[in-house]
């Protein structure tokens, strides 16, 4: 699953990083780059079972918490 | 520099809106808490939802021609502005990704239940991809021809379910209480109506600005509408047995048995309901990675759409623990949680613009990235 | 095949040591319940069909008079596989109101609704004489299963079922057979169509019945020319007791029973909703009580193919 992964953003990094670099966009690169290294690590994150809080739960407790709302 | 060479005309903004609009709630209908008066609750949300968007549209015509980002930029100046745009990218981002794994929940508990999520969560971030790589334009013609089928569509399966209609269900009308129902309303106006903030996005690309209030408007109007019909289709035909279904429309389609040979023409439905999920999902897409780009002062916004759908397709899978988090999230945190992006900002960016009068002057932040993309004429309101 | 478990779901997932194949719930037909289990709460059966994906919708949900299992031994009409032919017989037997018609989905209204209770069709076995004089059993779908929340609690006749289907307006065709002139008469029913309207009077529930039937005489047993106005009127008249005594029998045995199969709670709330909430606390009590005012327009529209009987006495 891992190396799967790994493959993926290797792919991801031969059809999208590499044309940038080609091309010299390097302001473009450095965005592409680190959006993308921020998901290889979150992905590797959750495939070593690290557990994230769930983001819309966290919402609905804050939500919950601060006001007091009518609904089911 | 223009990162969007791309036009639109405005029938096929009404058809994008709508398609962007109906597309999740077909799976999640609004309005629910009202019970049988749902579609009560839509036609109210309806009013709302044209409210909001009249402050957004005030918003774009003060700056025509400029997206969320560079308005942001022109009115609170180039450091605050980048903290609101980096605030609204974000809601359009969480968006995108609530709206990935709404379909991906979707398929895998009805459809596919044997597939891996992830494998239906890429095939639809795939297209999507694609799309919002193509540009604003080609979206735009994919929603046109998308949203008339599945309107026709919409049409077929209502009719073909005409004979399980008892329209007895609806009453008692009005039955819900008061506060229920506008809070029903609320939510129908922040999920999905009011969500076409993130078309400020896309106003832009417009070809004729005039057309954006009008277009607009049209747009969640229609949209409102047909919700309500989905609304009451369901009610019709579930009865009370609607409120314990977490996809209603889908088990309203699946009563469709006409003689034993049209029936589960629910697969197709929800084929067409994912094309509009597609669109939703495109456009957000869309417009996160075009703010990045314009953001950052890039030259294309193109390098970056993989990336930010692979950080949406990981917060898609990780938004919810379940369903009855979803369903929580929907009816009591989400309408709170929308009201900054939809409403509170762009209010205050407006009353900031018209206080500093920021509409004639030529994006005096002064960054060359951010020049306007068509760059020509602009109106004064 | 046949499987046992302590849930729905076990029992199906315990089919897989002697089924070779994962099992396609989407071609599920009918759901037969014994009565013993019915009796003792029905929703434990519902659940799964309700929450799985795969079952549909309209599979149909039967009682069987005895055990369950047994029904399914035997083929019903001219089917070969018993489900696919009790499918059918519910659809055939509902068209001429023998039984009620109760997809998955009906009975999942109704066990969704606050008063209006569930009825099922019964199924039981027979034993026929075929051509060749073997003995054969075969399958039987008429009658009502009546319940109470998710419990059954009694049965209809057939008499009793097509008054609840008057009462309905599910009626489709059938026939009414009346006495008269010194023999029986079938009239066959070929349009019905009723209105409940609910009233409160003085402290007094009152449910009106408005029903209006159109029939051709079916058949003559006697050999005095019927096409007469005089003797029509009197058809009819006869014919309006007739369904007067199914439709007071089906209200008679529902009141009995405790258990508002005809919906009238919801046609109350849907009318009356300030007085609803606070007829509904004591339902159970109220409903026993209400009074049925009948307003029935019978009328013999045809005569068939032929206008008198072609014998007649010399």
């Amino acid at each position: 699953m891992v190396l799967l992964l790994i493959a993926l953003f290797i792919l991801i990094i031969l059809l999208e990083i590499i044309p940038l670099i080609k091309k010299q966009q390097w302001r473009e690169l450095t965005v592409a780059s680190v959006l993308l290294a921020a998901g290889f690590i979150l992905s590797m994150l959750i495939m070593f079972d690290i557990d994230f809080p769930f983001l819309a739960s966290l919402i609905s407790d804050f939500v919950e918490k601060s006001l007091a709302l009518p609904g089911s | 520099m223009a990162l969007e060479k791309g036009r639109i005309n405005s029938t096929g903004l009404i058809m994008l809106i709508f398609g962007f609009a109906v597309g999740s709630s077909a799976l999640a209908p609004s309005g629910r808490i009202a019970g049988a008066d749902a579609w009560i609750a839509i036609l109210i949300g309806i009013a709302e939802a044209l409210l909001i968007a009249a402050v957004f549209l005030l918003l774009t015509k003060r700056f025509p021609g400029k997206t969320l980002v560079e308005i942001s930029d022109i009115v609170y100046g180039p450091y605050l502005g980048k903290i609101i745009s980096v605030i609204f990218l974000w809601y359009f981002f969480h968006l995108g990704s609530l709206v990935l794994g709404n379909y991906t929940g979707y398929f895998s508990s009805l459809f596919l239940v044997r597939t891996p999520p992830i494998v239906l969560l890429a095939s639809i971030i795939l297209i999507c991809v694609s799309a919002a790589k193509k540009g604003i334009e080609v979206i735009t013609r994919c929603g046109v021809i998308i949203v008339s089928v599945g309107l026709f569509f919409y049409l077929l399966t209502t009719f073909f379910l005409f004979k399980y209609f008892e329209i007895k269900y609806l009453q008692p009308i009005l039955a819900t209480p008061a506060p229920q129902l506008l809070w029903a309303a609320h939510g129908a106006a922040t999920f999905p109506l009011a969500e076409t903030v993130a078309f400020l996005m896309v106003f832009p690309f417009l070809n004729n600005k005039r057309d954006t209030a009008p277009a607009t408007f049209t747009g969640i109007t229609f949209t409102g509408l047909v919700m309500a019909g989905l609304a009451v289709r369901n009610t019709i035909v579930l009865g009370p047995s609607e409120k314990a279904y977490i996809y209603p429309s889908f088990h309203a389609i699946t009563t469709i048995n006409i003689a034993e040979i049209i029936n589960r023409v629910e697969i197709v439905a929800s084929l067409f309901i994912l094309s509009m999920g597609f669109l939703k999902t495109a456009v957000l897409l869309y417009g996160v990675s075009l703010g990045t780009a314009q953001l950052c002062s890039l030259r294309s916004y193109k390098p970056l759409v993989v990336p930010v759908a692979v950080l949406m397709s990981i917060l898609a899978l990780h938004n919810f623990p379940n369903p009855v988090e979803f369903v929580r999230f929907v009816n009591k945190a989400y309408p709170v949680y929308a009201l900054p992006f939809q409403l509170v900002i762009p209010l205050l960016t407006l009353i900031i613009a018209v206080i500093r009068k920021t509409d004639q002057r030529d994006g005096n932040s002064g960054h060359k990235g951010l020049r306007s993309p068509t760059g020509s004429k602009r109106r004064q309101i | 095949m046949t499987t046992t478990g302590e849930t729905v779901s076990q029992a199906i997932r315990n089919l897989s040591t002697q089924a070779s194949h994962r099992l396609f719930l989407s071609h599920t037909h009918v759901v037969v319940i014994g009565r013993e289990a019915a009796e003792k709460g029905i929703y434990r059966f519902i659940d799964f069909f309700a929450r799985d994906p795969e079952p549909r919708p309209n599979i149909r949900v039967l009682i069987a008079e005895k055990e369950a299992k047994e029904i399914m031994r035997h083929p019903s009409g001219v089917e070969s596989i018993p489900a696919l032919g009790l499918y059918r017989a519910v659809q055939t037997a509902a068209l001429n109101a023998l039984a009620p018609d109760i997809t998955l989905q009906d009975a999942k209204i109704r066990l969704a609704s606050e008063t209006t209770e569930l009825v099922v069709p019964l199924t039981k076995l027979y034993v026929e004489e075929g051509i060749d004089g073997e003995k054969k059993t075969r399958v039987d779908v008429a009658g009502t299963a009546v319940f109470r929340g998710d419990k059954m609690v009694g049965t209809l006749n057939k008499k009793e079922t097509r008054g609840l289907h008057w009462i309905l307006d599910k009626v489709k065709t059938g026939i009414i057979v009346i006495e008269h002139a010194g023999g029986k008469q079938s009239l066959e029913i070929v349009k019905a169509k009723s209105k409940i309207t609910p009233e409160i009077r003085d402290n007094e529930l009152v449910v009106k019945i408005k029903l209006d039937v159109n029939t051709i005489l079916g058949d003559q047993q006697c050999v005095k020319i019927l096409t007469e106005p005089d003797e029509i009127a009197l058809l009819e008249e006869k014919q309006t007791a007739e369904i007067r005594t199914e439709i007071t029998g089906a209200v008679k045995k529902a009141q009995e029973l405790k258990a508002d199969i005809f919906g009238f709670g919801d046609e109350f709330h849907r009318k009356y909703p300030e007085q609803w909430k606070k007829l509904e606390q004591h339902w159970v009590e109220l409903f026993p009580a209400i009074k049925i005012e009948l307003e029935i327009k019978s009328d013999i529209k045809g005569t068939g193919a032929i206008r008198e009987p072609i014998y007649r006495l010399r």
